[in-house]
Order: C-alpha cells, then sequence, then structure tokens
C-alpha cells in the first residue's frame, strides 16, 4: 500500500543511490501521489545535500512549487483527493524549475499531461551532490496525503518524453531509465515494503509518522510485466561425411597389450572356519522302465522225432550146413562131443557169408571159436 | 550475443545424461553471468551469475519434431536496473524428481535475444512467453 502523511513533518528518507547527480546538474523527479482534502500544501519529493534542499516538487495553495520558487501562484493546480503523476525537471543551465503533472484516472483514461513553468519564476542553478531523498514533508510544505512512488533522472526530461509516462503503470516510468525508482505499493509502516526497483537506493529512516495508505486503483506497479519472450533457438546438427572403404581386407598386425600386474596383498595365518554349507540336492526322478518279475511258464517243447531210416539187417538163416568133423582124438578128458553148432551172424565173417547164399565155404579157422559152442552147430 | 545453446548440451544428450522430457527442465532470469559454452554445470555459471526469483520449471514439455516446446512461464522476480536473460537448465537427476546440486544441474541453453531481452525486471510476476515459430523453445536440426 502506498505511505499515508498526516500534515506535519513527516517524511521518509532514502539514501542518493544511483542519483547524487541529481544536485549538480540537470535532473527530473517524479511522484506517484495523492493530496488530502483539508489542506492545501503538500511536501511530495525532495532531493537533499546534507540538510539543505537543493531540488525538489511540493503543493502550496494547490500549486507546484520548487526550492527558492517565489513565483506568485506556482504551476497549476492540482485538485484534491485523486491521484496525480508529477515531475519536476530542469537542465543543467540556470533556468526556472519545469513543472509538469498529469492526472491518474482511475478504472478510466489518465488525463493528459501538463507541462510548464510558473509564472514569473526565477532561475535555479546547481548545487551539490544529492545526500538524501525525502519522501513527504519538505522545505517546500510540510505532508499531507499519500505517496505510492518516486523516482530521480540525472537528465532532464523533455515533454515529449514524459508524455510516454502513459498513467497506468511504472513501466512507462522505467521505460525513460530512471536512475533510482520506487515502489511504495508494498508499504507495510515503518520501512517495511519499500521496493527499488532501479538503481540503488534504499529507505533510511522515516521522521514523524506515517501510516499505510491505499494505491491507485488498477495503477500497475510491475516494470516487468511485459516480461520476455526469447526467440526461438535453432541448434543445428552438422553430419560428417563418412568414408566407405569397399571390400577391404583387414589384416591388422597383432597387439601386444602389457598386463601390469598389481602385487596382491594376502593375509596371512587366517583361520578359515567357513560355516557348514548347506547344500541342497535335489535328486531326479528315475524311470523305471519294467519292473516285472519274470515267472516264466514252463516251455513245452514239442519233438517230433524224425523217421529214422533203420537198416535192416538181414538175418541169414541159411540151411545148416553140415560140417564134417574130423576129430582128433582128444588127449585130455572126456569131453561131450559137438553135435551142433549154431551160425550166428556176425559170426561168421562177412566174407564167407553172401547174403541170400545158401551155402557157404567154412575155412577152417575162420570161425570164430567163441562163437562155436558146443552143441552150437 | 544471441541466444546460444551450451556445447555440453549435445554432449548430454548424445550420453542419455540429459533428456529434455523427462527431467525437470528449469528457466531462470540471470544477470552479472558472461556466457560461455562450454560451461556444462549451474555451478560454473553461478560462479559469476545471480539468478533472479526462483526458477521456475517448464511444464507441458514436448520434443516432438527435436523441437522443445513448453508452456508459457512465469517467474516472480525482485526488482533490478540490470539486464538480466534466460538461462535454461536441467535442475534434476536424468531421470527426473527434485533438484540436484548446482554441481549437477546440466546447462542448456542462454537466452538473451528476443522481445524485451535482456530485461530489468520488476517486482513481481514476470511473464516468459515462448517463441511460437518453427524453433519454439529450441530446436535441433
Amino acid at each position: 500500500m502506498s505511505v499515508s502523511f498526516t500534515v506535519g513533518s513527516n517524511y521518509l528518507a532514502y539514501t542518493a543511490g544511483s542519483s547524487a547527480a541529481v544536485g549538480t546538474g540537470a535532473f527530473s523527479l517524479y511522484g506517484l501521489v495523492l493530496v488530502n482534502a483539508g489542506n492545501n500544501n503538500a511536501g511530495l519529493v525532495s532531493a537533499y545535500a546534507s540538510a539543505t534542499l537543493t531540488r525538489g516538487v511540493g503543493l502550496s495553495s494547490l500549486h507546484m512549487y520548487g526550492p527558492n520558487d517565489f513565483s506568485p501562484s506556482g504551476f497549476g493546480t492540482l485538485a484534491q483527493s485523486v491521484w496525480y503523476e508529477v515531475m519536476v525537471t530542469k537542465s543543467s543551465a540556470s533556468a526556472p524549475w519545469r513543472m509538469h503533472h498529469r492526472l491518474i484516472n482511475p478504472g478510466g483514461s489518465p488525463g493528459a499531461w501538463s507541462h510548464g513553468v510558473a509564472t514569473s519564476a526565477s532561475n535555479q542553478g546547481n548545487g551539490s551532490a544529492v545526500t538524501e531523498f525525502r519522501i513527504g514533508a519538505s522545505g517546500i510544505a510540510q505532508a499531507n496525503g499519500l505517496i505510492a512512488a518516486w523516482a530521480a533522472w540525472t537528465s532532464e526530461l523533455a515533454d515529449a518524453a514524459i508524455d510516454t509516462i502513459d498513467g497506468t503503470g511504472l513501466a512507462t516510468v522505467a521505460a525513460l531509465s530512471p536512475t533510482d525508482l520506487v515502489s511504495l505499493a508494498g508499504w507495510a509502516g515503518s520501512g517495511v515494503g519499500s521496493s527499488t526497483l532501479i538503481g540503488t537506493t534504499a529507505y533510511s529512516s522515516t521522521t514523524g509518522s506515517e501510516s499505510v495508505g491505499a494505491n491507485p486503483s488498477g495503477f500497475n506497479f510491475s516494470i516487468g510485466s511485459s516480461g520476455a519472450s526469447p526467440t526461438g533457438l535453432a541448434v543445428p546438427l552438422a553430419l560428417g561425411s563418412p568414408t566407405a572403404a569397399l571390400g577391404l581386407t583387414a589384416a591388422p598386425a597383432g597387439l601386444a597389450i602389457p598386463i601390469a600386474f598389481g602385487t596382491p596383498t594376502v593375509a596371512l595365518n587366517r583361520t578359515a572356519a567357513p560355516a557348514g554349507l548347506p547344500l541342497a540336492i535335489t535328486f531326479g526322478v528315475p524311470t523305471i522302465l519294467l519292473n516285472r518279475t519274470a515267472a516264466p511258464a514252463g516251455l513245452a517243447i514239442a519233438l517230433t522225432p524224425g523217421g529214422p531210416t533203420v537198416a535192416v539187417a538181414r538175418s541169414a538163416a541159411p540151411a545148416g550146413l553140415a560140417v564134417p568133423l574130423a576129430l582128433g582124438s582128444p588127449a585130455a578128458g572126456a569131453q561131450a562131443p559137438y553135435t551142433t553148432a549154431v551160425l550166428t551172424a556176425g559170426a561168421l565173417p562177412a566174407a564167407e557169408l553172401t547174403p541170400g547164399a545158401t551155402s557157404a565155404t567154412l575155412t577152417p579157422g575162420a570161425l570164430v571159436p567163441a562163437t562155436l559152442t558146443a552143441g552150437g552147430l | 550475443m544471441t541466444n546460444a545453446a551450451f556445447t555440453p548440451f549435445a554432449e548430454g544428450l548424445m550420453d542419455g545424461s540429459i533428456d529434455l522430457d523427462t527431467a525437470v527442465i528449469k528457466a531462470a532470469f540471470i544477470r552479472g553471468y558472461t556466457f560461455s559454452a562450454a560451461d556444462k554445470f549451474m555451478s560454473t555459471v553461478l560462479g559469476t551469475g545471480t539468478l533472479n526469483g526462483t526458477p521456475v520449471a517448464l511444464s507441458s514439455v514436448t520434443v516432438t519434431g527435436g523441437v522443445l516446446d513448453a508452456a508459457d512461464s512465469s517467474i516472480t522476480t525482485t526488482a533490478s536496473a540490470i539486464n538480466h536473460a534466460i538461462i535454461l537448465y536441467q535442475a534434476s537427476a536424468v531421470t527426473g524428481g527434485a533438484d540436484v546440486a548446482t554441481s549437477a544441474q546440466r546447462t542448456i541453453a542462454f537466452l538473451d535475444t528476443g522481445t524485451g531481452l535482456p530485461i530489468q525486471p520488476g517486482t513481481g510476476a514476470t511473464p516468459i512467453t515462448w517463441d511460437n515459430g518453427a524453433n519454439k523453445i529450441l530446436k535441433i536440426g
């Protein structure tokens, strides 16, 4: 919120910041102000060199005055209880203060700037470097009303330049590159909420008393409100030109890579007592092909005898052969004379017997004695 | 100078240490820094540069067709009469998440050219309107 001053010697002090040269040459001062009804005087924005008022703007009988300005009626006449932008400018040459004001019309279009020099205003010279800016009461008049912003330039702004301050916000003030620009829109009392938007001036103290007032409705205190719109960035891709070797047979020489081994450190005398390792044994499932108990039935083997060929031994039954025996005279013992002999096949030599023969010639001695038995013939 | 990308940005895209649509990409107003293409990390940038306000993460990021785009941003700034540019950087790990140390935050691009740039921001919300041309925020190729 703005700073609200009751009538009296009440002011905020700021360091000279970036605007010390305001006191020694060309300058411009700006204030966003509202004068309360009930008193027609108001100190607004002033610059001091030590304790000496050198530059400034204020109201006397609602007319604009600067320091050492003894013009009979100042410049212009401001209304009360409405917001104005006010300025005072001067070149470095000896010249009267040049005053500027424009009505802020909350909710509507701002009024036009009025520029001019008070009738019969005397010339003003240069002074010493500014050491302090005062917002509110000054050597021009006591404080009275609201102040929401102030600015300083170390150059004289031309009327045409001032006309570009459009009354809608501080952005157009900032666009004129003041050396210091302070917003009091965030004022919370006792020095809290003063914002130096441009420059290095800083709140230093409060003299008298102040309170928190309203801001002009719809007034934009941000000087960065227009923001930034960076141009899109194109990052080019640079492609190399590859060379493809055709049909080449690579026969690289062998690469000798030396290997340097480190020297391992072996910790000695350690007793290893490893925990037993549980081994999980997973058995496969064997496949048993046949678990049969053999009980073979007895094997019946049918034997089919072949038809053997039996050679029939033919039996010869030759007619008995009367063989005359010439018997010797036995020398011993009486023995029954042979009477008969039985001849059996086989008993006779094969050569002696002819199958089918009805007779055979027996050769003495051919008979086997064994086959001859007494009485067998 | 003109808007430019940091050289290690391309390196990061190739080796996978920068991922524009996965990691958290932030924009910030910076003053007092002179662009050096080789600067890889924000810690280097902040050796001389000062950020104004709290950097803001890009939202609605797209990389279609090799073009980085995002919703317009807004940074709450404090007033300064010093010129500011915009710096883009990967604030998080490549996989996203919280901010990592500035020594690990990868620089992407430095933008000091465009409407309103360089800027002397005021107190309050300062909008950044990304380019709606072919390059959007940044185009590769």
